[in-house]
């Protein structure tokens, strides 16, 4: 189900230019890295290893230096083709009710159908679970309800990619496991790519099609695919391999 | 809230109550202390016999209509001041410098340039309210948060409607206080301007009224107009503003 190559990315080197950046160095330091449409790529890492900031310049929100194609076409700015679930709690539009906080991308791109615009909103609400809640004001909702209402707005505008940072890490067991088939579900039935940064190695094998794993360095340190059949379970044949395997590439590093 | 209201009505009648004991004792000359009475004939007798309703009308009409000029210059100044950064840092030197000149302190300038013609005090209520009015909604729109802009990048805004969609209801609770100190701003422009230009050509306002009342030492009459000025204050404070911070700021969750 893979297809044509949707980004592409060639000695992406990013550092921030403020008093620290003498001492950090690269952030980014010479990443390469190609991703084909249908893909589910997991970014497994450290903290602070640079996941954010390697999504925020694939989304378009930092300058940086090399290059980053999205269908052949430059980052320049954000754009609604690459639509980013931030890792903060705080990205609901305060003044807007969360199904108004899905709706109203909707209505900047241009759709004006009022019916059309509830029927979208209540269906991706529907998906995360939040439908009971359409009629809350984000300061009403826990943090995790904002984080699936964040989710539920990125995916109703059907992007070409979406880029998700620690979407899921509010969120209690239950609805995590749930969120992820059904991110799954919309992952294959509407053939999104998806950018998926996460802490948790199960969830990585879990929703991943292929894993990559960051050093510390700003390096992409193991970039594998995920052979395992959906939906995983840690009965799944291989499982524990790849846990084994994923688990001393992180390992190691904290160890060096 | 009731509560409050107790507390701030009992308060009222201690100090008519006080007014009333000053004016029996006769502790200063009934000419420059009149009763609560005469202040109620007084009220009661500008409305009846005299323009006081006239005047009042006339005052509020170029109040708003100088509110309403110096509020839509004030959000397009501050509009134009984030798209442009020249622009900005120029206009927020402005703002700094205009603000620090009262009112009254132009009248004379005014007169001489423009005349005495309404135009002239719409001009004062103008000035009174632009520039405390564009600090608070400079400093409004320099404290939205970054995530903010972010989305709205993400999800398509322009640079002009990100300034509507984004920093404009984000920057709300300053936007607000801003039109309050305006407000207030405004009538003291307003009364003061009236005070020294007497009638001009086309009516009289309230300032008017009491700069007569004042030549005919007629006290109460001087009292029945500032109880006017007080009582539109805070029906414009409790009504008017209330309803709006209740159905804005209040809602969204967002405050100072
Ligand atoms: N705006 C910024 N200015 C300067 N340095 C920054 C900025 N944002 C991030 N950094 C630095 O970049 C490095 C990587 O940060 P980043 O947020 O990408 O890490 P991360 O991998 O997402 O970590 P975590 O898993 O904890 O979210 C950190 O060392 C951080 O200090
Ligand atoms: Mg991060």
């Amino acid at each position: 189900m893979t297809g044509r190559p949707i980004l592409e990315i060639k000695n992406l080197v990013k550092q921030f230019h403020d008093e620290m950046a003498a001492e950090q160095g690269n952030i980014l330091d010479g990443v390469d890295f190609t991703m084909y449409s249908g893909e589910f790529v997991c970014i497994l890492g450290p903290s602070g290893c640079g996941k954010s900031t390697f999504l925020r310049c694939i989304g378009g929100f930092e300058s940086y230096e090399g290059t980053i194609l999205v269908n052949g076409q430059k980052v320049e700015r954000p754009g609604t083709d690459r639509i980013m679930v931030f890792q903060e709690f705080g990205q609901l539009l305060p003044w807007k009710s969360v199904e108004k906080n899905v709706q109203y991308p909707l209505k900047v791109r241009g759709l004006r159908d009022k019916a059309k615009l509830q029927e979208i909103s209540d269906t991706y609400l529907e998906k995360v679970d939040m439908l009971a809640y359409k009629k809350f004001y984000p300061h009403q909702l826990s943090g995790g309800m904002k984080q699936r209402t964040a989710i539920a707005r990125a995916l109703a505008l059907s992007p070409e990619i979406v880029l998700m940072d620690e979407p899921f890490a509010s969120l209690d067991a239950m609805s995590r496991n749930n969120l992820q088939s059904e991110l799954y579900k919309i992952h294959q039935r509407e053939n999104v790519s998806v950018i998926f940064i996460t802490h948790n190695i199960q969830e990585a094998i879990c929703l991943g099609t292929r894993i990559l794993v960051m050093s510390k360095d700003g390096k992409i340190k193991m970039d594998i695919r995920n052979p395992l059949v959906k939906p995983v379970t840690p009965a799944s044949p291989n499982y524990g391999e790849m846990w084994d395997k994923l688990h001393s590439a992180l390992y190691e590093m904290t160890e060096e | 809230m009731r509560r409050k209201l107790l507390h701030q009505g009992l308060f009222v009648v201690f100090v008519l109550l006080i007014w009333q004991i000053v004016y029996k004792w006769k502790l200063f000359p009934t000419l420059m202390f009149p009763s609560l009475a005469d202040i109620g004939q007084a009220f009661f007798d500008g409305f009846v016999k005299e323009e006081l309703g006239q005047m009042v009308m006339y005052s509020l009409s170029l109040l708003l209509r100088g509110f309403i000029i110096g509020m839509s210059l004030a959000f397009l100044l501050s509009g134009l001041s984030i798209m442009n950064k020249v622009f900005g840092d120029i206009y927020s030197m402005l703002v700094s410098m205009c603000d620090l000149i009262p009112g009254v302190a132009l009248i004379p300038l005014a007169i001489l340039w423009m005349g005495i013609g309404e135009e002239t005090i719409i001009l004062i209520v103008v000035h009174s309210i632009i520039w405390p009015m564009s600090r608070s909604i400079m400093d409004g729109f320099s404290s939205v948060p970054k995530l903010y802009k972010e989305v709205g990048r993400n999800i398509g805004l322009n640079q002009f409607s990100i300034l509507l969609g984004i920093y404009f209801p984000a920057a709300f609770a300053h936007v607000l206080s801003g039109i309050k100190v305006g407000w207030a701003r405004a009538w003291r422009g307003l009364i003061s301007a009236e005070m020294i230009f007497g009638t001009t050509s086309s009516g009289a306002g309230i300032g008017w009224f009491i700069f007569m009342k004042r030549t005919n030492v007629d006290i109460a009459g001087v009292f029945a107009a500032l109880l006017v000025i007080v009582a539109i204050g805070i029906v414009v404070e409790y009504v008017v503003f209330r309803f709006v911070e209740k159905h804005t700021i209040r809602k969204w969750g967002i405050g100072k």
